[in-house]
């Protein structure tokens, strides 16, 4: 009968997906998600002083142009240009509009409307043959912009106005400069050089005036560096940066003009204009977290102590790369002034003088590497309730009486808490809207929906985030650290140790990375709910780690140790004291590592470990022939609750679940067939290729998805020039070879695979599947779009097994090559999210349930619910109504039940 | 019980042939009515009783069918005498073969679990014998 | 729908004797699988981490894609067979060192492990899956045994020779969007269709005359019939 049950179940859910769409209504939006904006780390800024609305106009290393609120720091407008070095921003300037030049060969000049960011004009520069790609200087004056080309073949710069509206050419001429050395600098309209001897040279664009300035007493003959200045006067300044400190130098009536002092290199410099025709310096340092603020008069040296400050908030500062800053004279004849500052942890601050910081933007988390969403602890009144049954193994605490007196007098507390926290909750039920704007404790909820989103940013910058609003509960920069790289991209190894809910012990967090200075691992273990380190914290491991794993099993503190192994071969676990426990368990550990230049993949067993030393010895060696670009292992959350599938004759078709499957891809140049796609499936535990398949003429962007039985991957397709999707579903047959246990040792018969291409219409960025609690819930796979959606696909539209006749089985859908794109599937519906790096999904403790959180330049987070929400009343559920209905049927009956007893008793007086 | 219900049957059937005889009291019309009786109402109720009876009859017949299984549930303790063991057991056979009747039908109907699909949703996912971990070499 | 297990060459060669020489034949190929290669195969017998590599044998693909390999496997002797026996007593892998030599001269090492026990249980017979990518080269050597599991059952006799199978395992054409059948099948679906209504041109009558003529008997009788039973009510 159940098995009927289930038919009925799986063909109304079938459908239920055809009829419903998993869209939203429309008070929903923002309900369950939030959408954040960034622009990445500042490259150039101007402080718009002219506007009504007061705005800084900023381009970034993120090549985005956008114009930030001075208010409140958000985002007035923004225009992401293209990707990559193709749309890095080489010069901005903001007057009437924002001009950008982006662009890597040819170059293309932007402008922007300042109020809304539309586009003006566009035109493109190219390059002649001879000139170079990567010394082009641009500058801008009066209209006209000046394109300088350093041929360093020829000691000569050759310069090239245009009108910068229409890109017509105006003159072009070229400007001898003997021994420079490529450190130039074109400010306003001069061209500035710094020689290898110490001499600043100095030429005008546009009459080639030359003036020279000795620097040599400054420079020692030590590497120095020619740094621009940011500044929102007409005088140009740029300094001269050596190793410790910066020289700053004023370029006026065609003569370098150099300061009587210099400046620490670490501290951020502006020039803004002052009173009658004088300038005012502005710098900026942080000390031990604080930012220091002072200024000077550029011409006279006096200092200015209207300006004098120092700014701090709840986490502390990091030291500052750039600064930008507009000074103003108050009515008084005080001077105030507005600085925006941009640190080496990308964040941007805007301050100003003798005030506070007026905000901050966090521009790291536009480089968010890695993600992980931690559950919240207990409340306090649970936790108390924890401890009392966890009195056995502490010792008893003194003070508090021990015994069943105590116990008891514990219970009654803790009870009388709940009592309280109980009335309270009643007592707010009604005013809960009110309450939803203030911060809400960071306590786990019924249905384990409420977490903690803890991103790893490239930059080494940690930050906790608080799931449901969207606000960072901590942030920790670790200065020290920097990530690693693997395929280009940087990585590092992030693991939850231990979740919350080992009661005691706090959830503990590990960073995998590389120290800065030197050649070495670092190691950073904190509480995930705080950002505090536990333990050594931030510490060096003595060795350079290569790879690392998490092991499956917990020791006495509920902790999970990490394997690392070194570049010597070595191998080490992270806490040391598991290493007694490690080689407990070493039979059944087994680690691999891929080189993705050569291709070689290498696996170890740990099995001649002994209780004193881990050992890691070689058992199986692949060679791929061509360079791996990805490899996808399954999700260690996962869990799959359906061993088989039904087929039309009811009997099974098992799964084949092999947990130690990962999927590789090899991308080959190939004289005759283009680019060639390869995937293995390698069992990475017994080292064999259970499966192989290759797809000729397939190119970037390449995506893989692999889960359950299953796998998912995209390519573009240059001979149909199209976006492709492949699918392969591996069965161990109809019948289980071994029905309790999965061994990838044992297993010898290679599973039959299913396969099947579909076509998707648009672009892909990132994909990834939806992942729940114990895997009931079917599974979806979200798609982030190059449009800025994010797709929501049924696994069912994917099936390799959909039939092009006949449907032979239940539950599949029949064969279509293109996949439909339906407006409702979009999760993010019109919240754009440019540059999509990944997507992360986490299960949340309801079964129906995953979360999503988007990660690129923008972040994006919502739930989704790819079975429906058959676990949670609906929103608009009437508790009134069947509050009321109850409570009038239990009236209705005492009732009833009195009066039949009045009857009653009357008629036996009768 | 089911005794009970057929002695029932028998008594109505006697009173059913009553009727012939109120169709010769008919022709007898001379004969005073006796005390209380109205020939109309009788009228009446003959008229009825024609018609409906064997209608009557049909459903209470049917009724009985419907309910025979019912009743028999408690009926196996009551077979008592001599030949009781034979009864039982041919009770006992005809019960199983109503059961296996009922089994054959629901079989062909597909409606016992009898496939392994049917119990697919109660297999345990195979417990894992190795633990892998690794991936691309950090550089 | 279990192609997969149909389009695998299969190379299957048997070492009875040593120096015997067996030639096998590859079944269906298509790869660009030619030239000779040779694989030397060697097995560590020790227990230590750091593998003992000694000889077990040696084989050359002549020319898979024509299909011949010929092989030939040194006899176990009866210190191996003891080495291989305490493998298996401890529970330890047997490890096995695939050297392929190209028909270019360059050398690839492959690595590969079993349970000695369940080599020892299979009566050294195994198998060598040789997995190929699309230019031919060889990417993978894994071996495996006849049975997977080990029942701890003591064996006491062993063969001295290795009974071995070698498979080669191509890459797969990676699928292709369907196109061409579906745009059959919709065709297929309008032609139907378009013969469904050059039928239906009937008139309504031709269509449903076969549900027509039974209500109109049903009606016309029970119209019948209700005058006679209408008659002795009134």
């Amino acid at each position: 009968m159940s098995g009927h049950c289930v038919h009925v179940i799986r063909v109304i859910s079938f459908l239920l997906l055809f009829k419903s769409s998993f869209c939203l209504y429309e008070d929903q939006i923002g309900k369950f998600d939030w959408r954040q904006r960034f622009i990445g780390k500042l490259k150039f800024s101007v402080l718009d002083s002219k506007s009504n609305v007061k705005k800084i106009f900023v381009a970034t290393e993120e090549n985005v142009v956008a114009a930030l609120s001075m208010k409140t720091g958000e985002l007035t407008w923004r225009q992401v240009l293209e990707k990559g070095p193709q749309g890095e921003i080489k010069f901005m300037h903001a007057d009437s509009e924002v001009i950008t030049v982006s662009g890597n060969g040819p170059f293309i000049v932007r402008g922007w409307n300042l109020a809304n960011g539309y586009s003006h004009f566009e035109w493109n520069s190219f390059n002649d043959a001879d000139e170079p790609h990567e010394n082009v200087l641009w500058t801008y004056h009066h209209g006209k912009l000046y394109k300088v080309v350093m041929l360093d073949s020829q000691q000569v710069a050759r310069i090239i106005s245009y009108n910068v509206r229409s890109g017509g050419q105006l003159a072009a001429y070229t400007v001898n400069i003997p021994g420079f050395s490529r450190k130039c600098k074109a400010i306003g309209i001069n061209l500035v050089c710094l020689s290898n001897n110490g001499e600043l040279k100095g030429v005008t664009v546009v009459n080639s005036q030359f003036f020279n300035l000795d620097v040599s007493a400054e420079t020692k003959g030590a590497n120095c560096d020619l740094l621009s200045v940011d500044s929102s006067s007409d005088l140009p300044v740029l300094a001269i940066g050596c190793k410790q400190s910066k020289l700053l130098v004023a370029i006026k009536d065609n003569t370098f003009k150099a300061l009587s002092e210099t400046v620490p290199i670490s501290a951020g410099v502006s020039v803004t204009q002052h009173v009658s025709g004088t300038h005012l310096i502005v710098l900026s340092k942080q000390i031990d977290g604080v930012i220091k603020v002072n200024g000077k008069v550029l011409e006279t040296d006096q200092p200015v102590e209207d300006i004098q400050s120092s700014f701090q908030s709840s986490s502390p500062f990091s030291d500052i790369e750039t600064s930008n800053s507009l000074c103003t004279l108050r009515r008084d004849r005080s001077v105030y002034c507005q600085i925006l500052l941009s640190t080496v942890d990308h964040s941007i601050i805007f301050a100003q003088t003798s005030s506070k910081i007026m905000w901050t933007r966090e521009e790291a988390l536009a480089n968010i590497i890695s993600v992980e969403l931690v559950d919240l602890p207990v409340s306090d009144i649970e936790a108390a309730i924890e401890k009392e049954f966890d009195n056995k193994e502490a010792p008893v605490d003194i003070g508090v009486p021990s015994g069943f007196v105590g116990m008891f007098l514990r219970r009654l507390t803790s009870q009388l808490l709940q009592l309280k926290s109980l009335l309270l909750t009643v007592v707010s039920l009604g005013e809960s809207v009110e309450k939803n704007g203030l911060e809400v404790d960071l306590v786990r909820d019924e249905f384990g929906l409420h977490k903690l989103i803890v991103a790893v940013t490239s930059v080494g910058k940690l930050y906790g985030i608080d799931n449901l609003s969207g606000n960072v509960v901590w942030q920790k920069y670790l200065g020290e650290m920097e990530t690693y790289k693997s395929i280009d991209k940087p990585v590092v190894s992030f693991y939850v140790q231990r979740t919350s809910r080992h009661l005691p012990y706090p959830a503990q967090c590990f960073i995998l990375g590389k120290h800065k200075a030197s050649d070495e691992s670092m190691v950073y273990t904190f509480n995930p709910i705080n950002g505090q380190p536990i333990g050594d914290g931030l510490h060096r491991l003595g060795y350079r780690a290569v790879q690392s794993l998490l092991l499956h099993f917990v020791d006495d503190q509920f902790l999970k140790g990490v394997l690392l192994l070194d570049s010597k071969g070595g191998l080490h676990v992270h806490p040391e004291s598991q290493t007694a426990l490690v080689s407990e368990h070493a039979k059944s550990i087994f680690f691999f590592t891929a080189n993705s230049e050569s291709g070689l993949l290498v696996g170890y067993t740990l099995a001649h470990s002994s209780l004193e030393k881990l050992v890691a010895s070689e058992v199986w060696r692949i060679q791929l022939s061509h360079k791996i670009t990805g490899l996808m292992s399954k999700s260690p959350l996962e869990r799959v609750h359906s061993q088989g599938r039904v087929l039309g004759d009811r009997s099974v078709l098992y799964k084949y679940i092999n947990p130690n499957l990962v999927a590789v891809m090899t991308q080959a140049e190939d004289p005759i067939h283009k680019n060639v796609l390869s995937i293995y499936l390698i069992d990475v535990v017994s080292g064999s290729i259970v499966f192989s398949i290759v797809h000729k003429r397939a190119t970037e962007p390449i995506h893989l998805v692999h889960s359950e039985n299953w796998i998912v991957y995209t390519y573009f397709s240059d001979k149909s020039r199209r976006t492709e999707i492949g699918a392969l579903e591996l069965y161990e047959g109809k019948t289980q070879s071994n029905t309790s246990a999965f061994s990838s040792v044992a297993s010898f018969d290679s599973p039959i695979v299913e396969r099947q291409a579909f076509i998707l219409p648009a672009g892909i960025e990132a994909m990834k599947e939806t992942i729940t609690e114990k895997g009931i819930t079917s599974k979806h796979i979200l798609v982030g779009l190059n449009s800025g959606g994010i797709l929501e696909i049924p696994w069912m539209f994917l099936d390799p097994r959909r039939p092009l006749g006949d449907i032979r089985e239940e539950g599949v859908i029949p064969y279509m090559p293109e996949l439909p794109l339906p407006a409702e599937s979009i999760i993010n519906y019109n919240q754009t999210l440019h540059r999509v790096r990944a997507i992360h999904t986490a299960p949340s403790g309801l079964e129906s349930t995953c979360l999503v959180f988007i990660y690129g330049l923008d972040l994006f987070y919502t739930r989704v619910a790819p079975s429906k929400t058959f676990d949670v009343l609906k929103e608009d559920f009437d508790y009134l109504l069947i509050t009321a209905v109850l409570v009038g049927l239990s009236v209705a009956a005492y009732a009833t039940k009195r009066l039949a007893q009045r009857k009653a008793l009357k008629q036996a007086w009768k | 019980m089911a005794s009970s219900g057929s002695r029932s049957n028998n008594r109505r059937y006697k009173w059913a042939l009553d009727f012939n005889y109120k169709s010769k009291q008919e022709r007898s019309v001379d004969v005073p009515s006796p005390p209380g009786y109205n020939p109309a109402l009788g009228q009446v109720y003959t008229e009825t009783s024609k018609e409906s009876d064997p209608n009557h009859l049909i459903i209470k017949k049917s009724w009985d069918l419907a309910l025979g299984p019912l009743k028999q549930v408690s009926s196996f303790k009551m077979i008592e005498g001599s030949h009781s063991a034979s009864q039982k057991f041919v009770y006992f056979l005809g019960n199983i073969l109503s059961v296996g009747l009922a089994l054959f039908k629901c079989q062909s109907m597909g409606l016992l679990p009898s496939h392994t699909s049917d119990w697919l949703a109660f297999v345990e996912p195979q417990i894992r014998m190795e633990y892998s971990g690794g991936g691309l070499l950090l550089t | 729908m279990f192609n997969s297990v149909m389009n695998r060459e299969k190379c299957i060669f048997v070492t009875l004797f040593s120096y015997l020489f067996i030639i096998g034949f590859v079944q269906c190929s298509e790869s660009d699988y030619d030239g000779p290669m040779s694989i030397t195969l060697y097995h560590a017998l020790n227990l230590d981490s750091e593998p003992h590599w000694e000889s077990r044998g040696h084989m050359t693909v002549q020319n898979a894609a024509s299909g011949y390999v010929t092989s030939h496997q040194s006899p176990l002797d009866v210190e191996s067979t003891r080495r291989l026996k305490v493998l298996s007593d401890k529970d330890s892998f047997y490890r096995l060192k695939a050297v392929v030599k190209t028909s270019q001269g360059r050398e690839v090492n492959f690595l590969t492990f079993v349970k000695a026990c369940a080599l020892v249980e299979s009566q050294l017979k195994d198998y060598l899956t040789v997995s190929v990518d699309h230019e031919g080269s060889v990417v993978g050597v894994s071996q495996s045994t006849a049975l997977s599991s080990c029942a701890s059952a003591a064996t006491e006799k062993l063969p001295s020779n290795f009974l071995t199978t070698v498979e080669f395992k191509p890459i797969e054409q990676g699928p292709v969007p369907d196109t061409a059948s579906y745009i059959q099948k919709l065709e297929r679906e309008r032609e139907a269709r378009e013969r469904g209504e050059t039928k239906d041109n009937r008139s309504f009558l031709a269509k449903y005359w076969m549900y027509i003529i039974p209500i109109v008997l049903f009606v016309v009788l029970s119209g019948a019939s209700n005058p006679e039973g209408a008659g002795p009510a009134r």
